[in-house]
């Protein structure tokens, strides 16, 4: 049983949180005001994952981000899978749980990556049906969010804010919206960015996500890849103002899993991301720390 | 816009379509009827190079993460064969044995019997011991937070019952026996300059592998002491496992006295393997 009681997630900056920065985080001062975590990273009994977890716990309030629960799979969610979700969430009480808008798992087996759904009424039927198997069984409303894709299909019969959107008012989720994801989406795809998020109602979104990406070129053009390997990129930030004027301020999460930099230069990005949701001037931020 | 001549998958069979695609080693022959389901605003001879451009982004996430979490997993198997060997054996692996668990903690077990049977690999026989080393380290690196008992409890038990105890044993304890110095190569291992070890000098080990707080403990136990946990860690009674114990020792023709029995438990009490004792009526 859990010794926390469930703290909300603020809408201020947080970040995932990173094994590597243990010792850091309780021992500096930042503008990091939460954590996440990956769900996956901590289905395991103890040892010194869950000692730390537990002490920033006992400080910070914290979101379990899944990302294996494969919520696209045509022959539903791991049962296994969704009971150690729910061990870890009644260890912790998270103030958010959140999964993706995506697939992972085939039959018995796991592909470890956020792999992309057809936009069809069959795959929202697949979706809304996932989602409120997993709602029901952890016995709160989770976030759902939107992946970043290298191809789209043919015949998909909606934008992929069109089918988000559906499923969330069909499941009673709510959105995580990846401002990343829907600029590298929209580069991959010649969508319009803006236009994306305006059609995002603001009352369904309940966190936000910003992280790294990088460019690879492709033929005559170029393919933008979300590999969280970086410093969110300016377009990316100039969208996050534009999510933050259309839908308000909302907890927002600096996500750096590859190449993970030390926790000084991602505090920094956390910073950034305060100054955005307190309209601070970046001297402000300095006079506060 | 749909194709004219293509069958549109439903979520099942388009999910199949994937799945053979990413973990094949060359594209599988749906690859083509997957490929023309992609929006493309290219020419046909164009799109068919984007598809499996944009397709290899996937089949390389997939087979890239899952082959970096097994090095994770096996950091001394790497550094024993080289990046280049390791990486070959893991995507072998990875497109053999995917994970079952998306929690890829608990990944890779059989990982240990593959790499013996790696044609690369094949004259490095101790491989194999120090892989099952490195899983069992890390499954107690990650197993769950049990205090260990305090011995002296034991004092309220009667001295004519002491033989009838049962204990059990801290989740993280794994009893691994092997022919090579398994313990040494894996010390070795994590220096940055590793010195070499010469395997035609060294004897085998008996290792008892747990946590003790934080910190995972490799212990080379006397083989006595290690059939002796052994036996208690399967559930049997001080009684038992000393029979037994003493029966193997005799079989082998080793020298073991009946008094070392008490100073065999108080050396495992300080190493706090135990978690708590039972007496069965």
């Amino acid at each position: 049983m859990s010794t926390f009681m469930s703290k909300p997630i603020p809408a201020l900056a947080g970040v995932g949180l990173k094994p590597q920065h243990f010792q850091s985080i309780l021992e500096k001062k930042s503008h990091v005001n939460w954590f996440e975590i990956h769900a996956e990273n901590y289905m395991s009994g103890g040892g010194i994952f869950h000692h730390y977890l537990q002490l920033i716990r006992e400080q910070y309030p914290l979101s379990v981000h899944g990302v294996g629960l494969s919520l696209g799979s045509h022959d539903g969610v791991c049962e296994r899978q969704l009971g150690d979700l729910k061990t870890l969430i009644n260890r912790y009480e998270p103030g958010l749980v959140s999964e993706h808008l995506s697939w992972s798992k085939q039959g018995k087996h796991h592909l470890n990556d956020l792999l992309p759904m057809p936009y069809t009424q069959e795959a929202i039927d697949v979706f809304v049906n996932n989602i409120s198997k997993t709602q029901e069984f952890l016995n709160r409303q989770i976030l759902i969010e939107n992946p970043s894709s290298y191809f789209e299909l043919n015949y998909n019969e909606f934008s992929e804010q069109e089918f988000l959107v559906n499923i969330a008012k069909k499941a009673g989720c709510l959105i995580l919206l990846d401002v990343n994801n829907v600029y590298v989406s929209s580069k991959n795809h010649s969508f319009d960015a803006n236009n994306y998020i305006d059609n995002i109602p603001k009352e369904l979104v309940g966190e936000i996500h910003l992280a790294g990406h990088s460019v690879q070129s492709m033929l005559s053009g170029e393919v933008r890849i979300d590999d969280h390997g970086s410093a969110v990129c300016d377009d990316v930030w100039n969208l996050y103002q534009h999510t933050l004027d259309k839908i308000g301020t909302r907890p927002t999460l600096i996500e750096w899993d590859t190449d993970v930099p030390s926790w000084d230069t991602l505090a920094d990005q956390a910073a950034i991301a305060h100054r955005y949701l307190t309209n601070m001037s970046p001297l402000d931020i300095k006079e506060n720390s | 816009m749909k194709s004219p001549n293509i069958q549109i998958p439903n979520i099942k069979e388009f999910q199949l379509m994937m799945d053979e695609n990413l973990l094949s080693t060359d594209l599988a022959p749906s690859s083509n009827d997957l490929m023309s389901l992609f929006e493309t605003k290219l020419s046909d001879d164009e799109s068919s190079d984007e598809g499996k451009l944009r397709l290899a982004i996937y089949r390389n996430n997939v087979i890239h993460s899952l082959s970096s979490a097994l090095g994770d997993l096996y950091p001394v198997i790497k550094k024993l064969v080289g990046d280049d060997c390791f990486n070959a054996a893991a995507i072998e692996f990875v497109r053999l044995e995917p994970p079952q668990h998306a929690a890829l903690l608990h990944y890779g077990k059989s990982f240990s019997e593959f790499i013996i049977e790696f044609e690369a690999c094949k004259n490095l026989h101790f491989l194999s011991d120090v892989a099952i080393l490195e899983f069992e380290y890390n499954q107690a690196y990650h197993s769950a937070d049990v205090q260990s008992f305090d011995p002296q409890t034991l004092s309220t038990i009667a001295p004519e019952q002491l033989g009838d105890l049962t204990f059990s044993c801290h989740p993280s304890v794994k009893l691994v026996q092997s022919m090579w110095p398994i313990d040494d190569i894996w010390h070795e291992n994590q220096k940055e300059q590793p010195d070499l070890i010469n395997l035609d000098d060294t004897t085998g080990v008996h290792l008892l592998i747990y946590r003790l707080g934080l910190v995972v403990q490799l212990v080379n136990l006397d083989e006595n002491c290690f059939i002796l946990l052994q036996q208690l860690k399967q559930g049997m009674t001080i009684n038992q496992a000393w029979a037994e114990t003493v029966e193997q020792a005799t079989l082998a023709q080793r020298q073991l006295e009946s008094e070392e029995l008490s100073g065999m438990l108080g050396y495992l009490f300080s190493l706090e393997v135990f978690t708590a004792f039972n007496l069965s009526a």
